[in-house]
C-alpha cells in the first residue's frame, strides 16, 4: 500500500512535469499549427539556462530560476522572429513547419551539447533524506515542485478564462482571421503565447533537474510523452494537456508494478497509439 | 458624403487574380447590396477591403485614408465592420466572449458594458443566450451572433458577406430586420447577398459583381428592372 502510495507522489510529480510542459506545446499548437518537435529542448535550453545562472555564474537559486525563466522566455521570441514569424507570412503548412522544427530540435540540442558537453550535471543541490509524511518519503524538493505545478495550473487556468489576453487566445485559436477582423493584434498574441509556453517549458526543465539531473537529451526524451499528454488531452486544449499529463506520468511511474522499469518510456508511447486508433480527437474533443 | 471608394482593384489569391480592376463605391449611411453569380469574387472583394488579402493595385479609400495593405486590427480601429461569409463566430467562446473580442480595442470597463447592452437592445436573442458557448447556438442564432460582434464598435461602415446564407426564410426576414435597424442608427451597409431580389429592394443602391468586375450599378429598383439584370442574375 505504502509503495503504491510512493509511486503514485512519483506519478503527480512527473506528471505535473509532463502536463505543464505540454499546456505550451499545445497553446501554441492551437495559435499556430505548428507541432514543435523543439518543444522538449526548449526545456533542456531553459534547465541548463538555469545551471548557468546558478552553478557558473553562482546567483541564489530562485534569482537563477527568474532569470532562466526570463531568458528562454526572450529566446523563444527570437526563434520566432527568426524562423516561424517568416515561415508564417508564406502561410507554410502543416508538413514545412513540422520538419523545420525538428531541424531548430537539432540546432539547440547541440548548441547544449557544444557549450556544456554530454555529461549529465546537477544543480549541485544536496538531496537530503526526506521527510515522511504517513509513511511516505517526500523530499522538499518535490514538495516545492508538487506545490509549483498546481500553483501554475492554477495561474494558466485563470489567465485563459479570465483576461484579455487569455480570451484573445483562446479567439486566435479558434479562428486566427476572425481574431484580427475583431482587432485583436494577433502578432501580439503570438508572443505572448510563446513567453509562456517558454516559460513553462523552462519551468518544466528546472523541476525535471531539481528531481533527478540534467543532460542535454533531456527534453527530446521527454518529447514523446509530452506530446502523448496534448495528443490525449485533445490537441490544442490546454485543460485537456493537464489532465493528459497527468494521466501519462501516473501510468508511467505506476506502470513499474507490472512490468520492468526500463519499459517505462514504452507506456506513453502505447498509450499514445492506442488514443490515435480509438479516439484520434483525444479525451475531451469532440468529434 | 462618400465613406469608401475602391478604384481599379486588382486582387486574388497566389497567382490567380480573382478582381480585376473593380471599382465602387459606398457613401455615408447608405445600404449596397452586392449581388453576382458564384465566384464572382464577392467575398474576394471584402476580404481584400478588410485587410485579409492584400491588393496588388489599385485604391481602397475609407473616409480620406487609403487603407490598401492595412492589417483588419488596424481597420477595425477606423470604424468599419465585417461579417465574414464563413466561420464568423469563435465556436469555443460563449456568446459573451464572442461580444467582447468584438469590442477588443477597449479597454474601459464601462465602455464595454455600453456597447454590449445596445447590441444587447438590438439583437435580444444574444442577451438570452449570452452564457452559451457559440458552436451550440442555432444557424440564426450565430448569425446574430457574427452581427453582434461587429458592431460592438459601433462601425461607421458594416460589411455583410451572406449573412442570411443558409437561413429559414421567416430567418432571412428578420436578420433583414435587423440589417434595416442598424443602417437607420446611421452605419452604412455593404451587403453581399444570395437573396438578390430581397437585397436590391431593401438597398440604397446595388452593383452586379462579375468576373471580378462591376457588371451593373444602380439604384436598387433599377437594377431590379433592368431586363438584362434580370436574365442574366435574378434568374428570369
Ligand atoms: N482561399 C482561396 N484560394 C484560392 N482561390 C480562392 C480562394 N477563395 C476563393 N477562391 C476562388 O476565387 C474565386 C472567387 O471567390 P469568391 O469567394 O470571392 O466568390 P464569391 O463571389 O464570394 O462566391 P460565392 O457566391 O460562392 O460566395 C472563386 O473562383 C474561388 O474558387
Ligand atoms: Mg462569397
Amino acid at each position: 500500500m505504502q509503495g503504491l502510495l510512493q509511486y503514485v507522489v512519483n506519478g503527480l510529480i512527473l506528471g505535473g512535469i509532463i502536463g505543464l510542459t505540454a499546456i505550451g506545446l499545445t497553446l501554441v499548437y492551437g495559435i499556430l499549427r505548428l507541432a514543435n518537435f523543439a518543444h522538449g529542448d526548449y526545456l533542456t535550453i531553459g534547465a541548463y539556462l538555469a545551471y548557468l545562472y546558478s552553478v557558473t555564474l553562482g546567483m541564489s537559486m530562485p534569482a537563477a530560476f527568474a532569470a532562466a525563466i526570463a531568458s528562454s522566455a526572450a529566446m523563444a521570441v527570437a526563434i520566432d522572429r527568426m524562423v516561424w514569424r517568416p515561415m508564417r507570412r508564406r502561410r507554410a503548412g502543416l508538413i514545412p513547419l513540422l520538419i523545420t522544427s525538428i531541424g531548430v530540435a537539432f540546432v539547440l540540442r547541440n548548441l547544449v551539447i557544444l557549450l556544456w558537453g554530454n555529461a549529465i550535471r546537477t544543480y549541485g543541490y544536496v538531496v537530503e533524506e526526506g521527510m515522511e509524511i504517513y509513511g511516505l518519503r517526500i523530499t522538499a524538493v518535490q514538495l516545492w515542485i508538487l506545490v509549483s505545478v498546481f500553483l501554475l495550473m492554477f495561474l494558466v487556468h485563470y489567465l485563459l478564462t479570465y483576461t484579455r489576453l487569455g480570451k484573445a487566445m483562446r479567439a486566435a485559436a479558434d479562428n486566427t482571421d476572425l481574431a484580427e477582423v475583431s482587432g485583436i493584434d494577433v502578432e501580439g498574441v503570438i508572443t505572448r503565447t510563446w513567453l509562456i509556453a517558454a516559460a513553462l517549458a523552462c519551468t518544466g526543465g528546472i523541476m525535471l533537474g531539481l528531481d533527478t539531473h540534467i543532460k542535454p537529451i533531456m527534453g527530446w526524451s521527454l518529447l514523446l510523452p509530452i506530446f502523448a499528454a496534448v495528443i490525449l488531452g485533445g490537441i490544442g486544449n490546454p485543460y485537456g494537456a493537464i489532465a493528459g499529463g497527468m494521466i501519462i506520468g501516473m501510468s508511467q511511474e505506476l506502470s513499474v508494478i507490472v512490468i520492468p522499469a526500463h519499459y517505462k518510456p514504452a507506456v506513453s508511447f502505447a498509450i499514445m497509439i492506442a488514443i490515435l486508433f480509438l479516439r484520434p480527437e483525444g479525451l475531451f474533443g469532440r468529434r | 458624403m462618400r465613406i469608401l471608394t475602391v478604384e481599379d482593384l486588382v486582387s486574388g489569391y497566389r497567382d490567380v487574380d480573382i478582381l480585376k480592376g473593380l471599382s465602387l463605391h459606398i457613401e455615408e449611411g447608405e445600404i449596397v447590396a452586392i449581388i453576382g453569380p458564384n465566384g464572382a469574387g464577392k467575398s474576394t472583394l471584402m476580404k481584400t477591403v478588410f485587410g485579409l488579402i492584400r491588393p496588388r493595385s489599385g485604391r481602397i479609400v475609407f473616409r480620406d485614408r487609403d487603407i490598401a495593405g492595412l492589417k483588419p486590427d488596424r481597420i477595425v480601429r477606423l470604424g468599419m465592420g465585417y461579417v465574414p461569409q464563413r466561420d464568423n463566430v469563435f465556436p469555443s467562446l460563449t456568446v459573451l466572449e464572442n461580444l467582447e473580442m468584438g469590442a477588443f480595442i477597449i479597454e474601459d470597463r464601462r465602455e464595454l458594458e455600453r456597447s454590449l447592452q445596445r447590441v444587447y437592445e438590438l439583437l435580444p436573442v444574444l442577451e438570452r443566450r449570452s452564457r452559451e458557448r457559440a458552436r451550440n447556438l442555432s444557424g440564426g442564432e450565430q448569425q446574430m451572433l457574427a452581427i453582434g460582434r461587429a458592431m460592438m464598435l459601433e462601425p461607421a461602415l458594416l460589411l455583410l458577406d451572406e449573412p442570411s446564407a443558409g437561413l429559414a426564410p421567416a430567418l432571412v426576414d428578420s436578420v433583414f430586420d435587423r440589417i434595416r435597424e442598424i443602417s437607420s442608427g446611421g452605419t452604412a451597409v455593404a451587403i453581399v447577398e444570395q437573396n438578390a431580389r430581397k437585397a436590391l429592394a431593401m438597398a440604397d443602391r446595388g452593383y452586379v459583381l462579375d468576373m471580378g468586375r462591376t457588371r451593373f450599378e444602380g439604384r436598387g429598383e433599377e437594377l431590379l428592372d433592368n431586363e438584362e439584370v434580370k436574365r442574366l442574375y435574378l434568374g428570369g
